[in-house]
């Protein structure tokens, strides 16, 4: 994605109470060169994604390859998904229900490629991610045309019966699904091979995290959010909405993929299961109830969720109750998730790198360095 | 003699007909309107003047039931419960808001016959109409366009459906929160003159008006706000 | 020919079921833009609480009917004071696009896990309103049960259309979907509407769980594919029209048997779908969709 040139209004300018309030802000005195280095070094995408590595790493190996260890991974498998959700759900309110059919590529498409032509399970990875970049280029093109709740109802009906079509193929396995799908990386043994392995989806889910943080840290993530809150006000200031959107749909699509493959690769097989309603739904709360966003949120969340989900025989068997009195009472108290309830006792918000991000734009401006169009209009109420 | 709308028997002059005591609109820390107090007699026609971003809509609104207020609101000496609209249009207190809210899926003929809802007692919407098409001799330009959807209506005719729906609510005190905001000169003239005709009749009338000039050719007299507050009440026309 | 209408007489039935969702989705979309994920869900609650009380506590037929209907009315009308009034009519919490989804949705995953916690996994149906063997019509047979539930539906329909074209409460209820302000300085409660047809609804779709489920079985998962199925036939009424959702519903049950019959038992869906998907995308205009609501 490449940077867009910025309108002339001030990023920076304050909560406006009518047009006259939305004067040019001009930056402080040395600001440029501050500003420059926030853009420059914004340390937080890189510190995230070395943090979410360093902890997962630990995290990983203290646990040696347990069915807890096995748990994390596949609740890291998630969070990859969770993570581009962030992006297409939370911030750009992209309501597309469509990550548990990619998650279905990737998994699908790792299976296929190991099983079936003998690739080698980080060489399938990459193909995979080609693959559902492409797949989701090329859907993206056309249903990210359509308005916000035409694209919910479409991608409502996809799992439906992407589901069918793969459980009557022979070729994916029908009912069985895959199995033999190799981990990422094998060990001395059955622990290494499964601390080692996890290890690269945690290594993945930074990375993803880095990426997500790393847009939603700059002028595109400004559009994203001007676009959410009002798409035509958006579009009268520059903000290409149709590329905004795929860019935002392809995202999300390649992150699913890529938990589709890390989850083929932790199991071990591919389950039909994985393309079905209820695989969307436990993503949808996976992102919502920790808070939709926030990406450490989304993490923490997805990891919990799944070990509940098979932890007690009776937290699983009543699941469906708690997700569902959890979802409610977070749509109703705190819109914004846990996170969002986390920060508000602490007393800042959840976006504060928006204060850092309206410095750098109010300097941008001042030194020209953003040119007249693209831009966003102000942090939007995150 | 002044011509009844509302059909209703005369009250005694010394029961004002609309008595705002007190009044305060809060919408969470920030105070709108604060403390307000000022009466309007029967028939009076009083303009509530003022810059924009002062309470003026507000304070009409609040008088309506459409936000909760402190202070009290009563209707020719009936008080009416807090946030609650119902109460207001069963007491004749009816409310023509800035930028109307029609309902642009429904036709005019709709519009305008939901005016009548909290006092019809039919049970078919063609004899609710019946009984209320008489407004549209206020409002003839409406005729040929009772089956046009409201939302396809321009900003003039919608306002002039809004104002039938009012109307078709038989008002005793009509409220009117910037009646000609975005309307052109022409549209704005057609609403004053409406309203100069309503002033002749025994209606009571409160009109939140930005531009003075305007409003103070109807009025009798005005109520300026600033700052959510009363400054001069009862300053004459 | 007797295959064709054996398979129209199946299509109807299971149409009817989309299609009284369909228009049970509209009437309440029109009248608070929010879509009820849950109507499939208050239909499972319907068939299964029938034939446990009939099965378990051996009450009779028609007093567990009436047990079962008001029970789900209770489960929407506690639903609506409890969620979506502060929701709706205090402004808490989440709003815009999310709320058009996620609250019902909310009420779905709550209903089905109760569901399952309650009554377990396995399949439910209740007895027959009206019994006996498959009516021979022509060169074909309709099961009873499939007309109870073709013919409920078109009435249903038709009921809702009147109430909704030609009765002042019905044009009161469309107005609180197009303005709530609009609605409420003219004395219409918006809040009471919106509970009055959430719990009409949902006692619509638990009678007509009650009158399907002898034909094809309800489990506590049964809800979901046909809240969708009914939210896909109110999208091609634009979520207004609930006569027209029950010919949508109907069609589409009827498509789906065709191909089934004559094209393929295992695609039927695939190809359904997938042509429903291609509608909505490349022709949104069909569902009459505005702009996303802010």
């Amino acid at each position: 994605m490449t940077e867009p040139a910025a309108t002339d209004r001030a990023i920076g300018a304050p909560a406006a109470t009518g047009p006259a309030d939305a004067d040019r802000v001009p930056a402080p005195a040395g600001t440029a060169v501050q500003a420059h280095r926030v853009r420059r070094h914004d340390p937080v995408p890189l510190s995230s994604a070395v943090v979410i590595i360093i902890l997962g790493g630990v995290v990983l190996t203290a646990m040696n390859g347990s069915y807890l260890g096995l748990t994390v991974t596949t609740g890291v498998a998630y969070a990859v998904v969770a993570v581009g959700m962030v992006l297409q759900l939370g911030y750009s309110r992209q309501l597309a229900f469509s990550q548990s059919v990619f998650m279905g590529v990737g998994a699908y498409g790792t299976g296929v490629l190991e099983t079936k032509y003998n690739f080698g399970a980080i060489e399938a990875l990459l193909v995979v991610i080609v693959l559902a970049a492409v797949v989701s280029l090329i859907m993206g093109a056309v249903v990210t045309r359509a308005p916000g709740l035409a694209l919910a109802l479409a991608t409502l009906l996809l799992p439906l019966f992407i589901y069918q079509l793969a459980t009557f193929s022979g070729y994916l396995g029908s009912f069985s699904g895959i199995n033999g799908v190799l981990p990422f990386v094998t060990g001395d043994d059955y622990e290494a091979t499964t601390v080692r392995s996890g290890l690269i989806g945690v290594l993945l889910l930074g990375l993803a995290a880095a990426f997500v943080l790393r847009v939603m840290r700059s002028g595109i993530g400004l559009q994203l959010m001007a676009m959410s809150e009002d798409e035509q006000l958006g579009e009268a200031l520059g903000v290409s909405l149709r590329q905004r959107r795929l860019e935002v749909f392809v995202v999300g699509s390649v992150l699913a993929a890529i938990g589709g493959a890390i989850l083929a690769s932790t199991q071990g097989l591919v389950s039909p299961t994985i393309l079905n309603e209820s695989t969307q739904i436990t993503l949808l709360l996976m992102v919502y109830v920790p808070g939709r966003k926030s990406i450490a949120g989304v993490i923490i969340g997805a990891i919990v969720i799944e070990y509940l989900a098979t932890s007690t025989s009776f937290i699983s068997t009543n699941l469906g109750i708690i997700e569902g009195i959890a979802l409610l009472i977070i749509l109703l108290v705190e819109p914004d998730g846990v996170a969002g309830a986390v920060d508000r006792l602490l007393g800042r918000r959840t976006d504060q790198w928006a204060a850092s991000l309206r410095t750098w734009g109010a300097a941008q401006l001042k030194t020209g360095r953003l040119g007249t169009r693209g831009g966003g209009n102000g942090a939007g109420n995150a | 003699m002044t011509t009844s709308t509302t059909g209703t028997a005369a009250r005694p002059a010394a029961v004002p007909a609309l008595e705002v005591d007190g009044l305060s609109v809060s919408y969470g820390k920030f105070v709108a309107v604060e403390s307000v107090s000022f009466t309007v007699g029967a028939g009076e026609c009083v303009a509530v003047i003022g810059p924009n971003g002062h309470g003026k809509s507000s304070m009409v609104t609040a008088v309506a039931g459409l936000v909760r207020r402190g202070g009290t609101v009563r209707v020719f000496g009936e008080t009416l419960p807090t946030g609650s609209p119902g109460a207001a249009v069963k007491t004749g207190l009816v409310l023509v808001p800035e930028r109307r809210h029609l309902y642009p899926d429904l036709t005019t003929r709709d519009n305008i016959m939901l005016g009548s809802y909290s006092h019809t007692r039919r049970v078919w919407a063609r004899q609710a109409w019946e009984d209320v098409s008489s407004v549209l001799e206020m409002f003839p330009e409406l005729t040929r366009l009772l089956d046009q959807n409201a939302g396809t209506l321009s900003g003039g005719q919608q306002q002039m459906v809004a104002l039938a729906r009012a109307m078709a609510a038989k008002p005793r005190v009509l409220l009117l929160d910037e009646p000609c905001l975005g309307l052109a000169e022409a549209v704005s003239r057609r609403v004053y003159e409406w309203l100069g005709e309503m002033t002749k009749t025994d209606m009571t009338i409160l009109l939140v008006e930005e531009n003075p000039v305007h409003a103070l050719i109807v009025a009798d007299r005005a109520v300026r706000m600033y700052k959510g507050l009363v400054e001069q009440p009862g300053v004459a026309a | 020919m007797s295959n064709f209408l054996n398979l129209l007489a199946a299509g109807l039935t299971s149409g009817g079921i989309y299609g009284i969702f369909g228009a049970c989705l509209a009437v309440w979309f029109r009248v608070c833009n929010v879509l009820n994920l849950a109507v499939g869900d208050f239909a499972m609650i319907g068939a299964i609480a029938t034939a446990k009380l009939v099965q378990d506590f051996g009450l009779p037929f028609w007093l567990s009917i009436v047990i079962a209907v008001v029970g789900a009315g209770l489960v929407a009308w506690v639903f609506d004071r409890v969620v979506l009034h502060f929701a709706f009519d205090r402004g808490v919490g989440a709003h815009g696009i999310v709320s058009v989804f996620f609250y019902t949705f909310g009420l779905s995953l709550l209903l089905e896990g109760t569901a399952r916690a309650v009554w377990g996994t396995d399949v439910f149906g209740a007895p027959a309103i009206w019994s006996g063997p498959a009516l021979p019509i022509a060169d074909f047979h309709v099961q009873r049960a499939g007309v109870l539930v073709i013919g409920l539906a078109i009435i249903s329909g038709l009921l809702l259309w009147a109430y909704l074209r030609f009765t002042v409460s019905g044009r009161a209820a469309s107005a609180c979907g197009e303005s709530v302000l609009g609605s409420r300085i003219v004395g219409i409660n918006s809040g009471l509407f919106r509970r009055r047809i959430f719990v009409g609804t949902a006692v619509l779709a638990a009678l007509f769980g009650i009158v399907e489920s002898p034909l094809s079985g309800f489990t506590f998962m049964s809800g979901p594919t046909i809240s969708l199925i009914g939210v896909v036939a109110a999208g091609f009424s634009a979520f207004r029209k609930p006569g027209r959702a029950v010919l949508v519903g109907l069609a589409i049950g009827v498509a789906e048997a065709m191909l089934g019959g004559y094209v393929s038992t295992s695609y039927n869906d695939v190809l359904l779908y997938a042509v429903l998907f291609g509608i909505i995308i490349f022709r949104p205009e069909v569902l009459g969709l505005r702009a996303e609501p802010a």
